[in-house]
């Protein structure tokens, strides 16, 4: 036998130890954790887009609209610039 | 099909996953983290297991491919580690592999693949069309790195490393 094979049956016989319920243990609480991860991508992505939509269209919803309001406070200023220089200009036209 | 639970799969091949991680990675350590993510790929897969191959089959090919990219991962962390110890001049670097089980020494000096290969034909004695089935490679490929590596272990195991 040569020491090729002399190496090989050294190498044949290593059996280095496992606890193999800790390990399962270990792999359990590894999945569960998994799990609750993918859980929590599943349920969270859904709320935060429509959460991210809610702020969004609250905080667009008053230029998109033309309110009254808005309105009313665009014909003010184009009034209080100079209403003289405005008539002037219309008398002289 | 047959439904397969995971507890059952476990009992079943934790002996021979266990058989091969522990040979191909050199300390305890990367062992048992080895060996646990086996099996959560296992887990994650077992799903979509349709029995087109035996289940012994099927998780062995997984553990190979596994433990092969584990220590590429491995390997590359280490480089980058040289690498910034070298720059930082701080200290020697050891090109011996590091390991709690003198019999494995030699097989630090083989690549992932020689080893793999090595261990698959000479340890675990599967036949070549079988270990070029799990490892998804040429019978020839494996012929010429199963030669390779045995030359390579000669030498060590001669003393003539």
């Amino acid at each position: 036998m040569d020491e090729y094979e002399r190496y090989l049956k050294r190498l044949k016989r290593v059996k280095p130890k496992f606890d193999d319920g800790h390990l399962f243990t270990k792999i359990e609480t590894k999945i569960r954790r998994e799990r609750a991860r993918r859980l929590e991508l599943v349920l969270g992505g859904p709320l935060m887009v429509f959460l991210v939509a809610f702020v969004v269209y609250f905080n667009i919803s008053p230029y998109l609209t033309n309110s009254g309001e808005n309105m009313a406070q665009y014909v003010f200023q184009r009034n209080s610039l100079n209403s003289n220089q405005v008539m002037n200009y219309v008398y002289l036209d | 099909m047959k439904k397969y639970e995971f507890a059952d799969v476990y009992a079943d091949c934790k002996g021979t996953v266990w058989s091969l991680v522990s040979k191909y990675v050199f300390s305890q350590e990367d062992r048992e983290d080895l060996f646990q993510e086996v099996f959560l790929k296992v887990h994650k897969a077992l799903s979509r297991f349709r029995g087109e191959s035996l289940l012994n089959t099927w998780v062995y090919r997984i553990t190979v491919n596994t433990a092969i990219n584990y220590v590429k991962r491995r390997d590359r962390h280490k480089m980058v580690t040289e690498l910034l110890s070298r720059l930082r001049q701080t200290e020697e670097v050891a090109n011996e592999v590091e390991t709690d089980l003198q019999e494995l020494k030699p097989l630090g000096k083989l690549n992932q693949q020689q080893r793999m290969i090595l261990l698959l034909a000479d340890v675990e004695e599967r036949k070549l069309e079988e270990i070029a089935a799990i490892m998804n490679l040429p019978v020839g490929t494996v012929k010429s790195n199963l030669h390779r590596a045995r030359q390579i272990i000669k030498k060590e195991v001669s003393g003539h490393g």
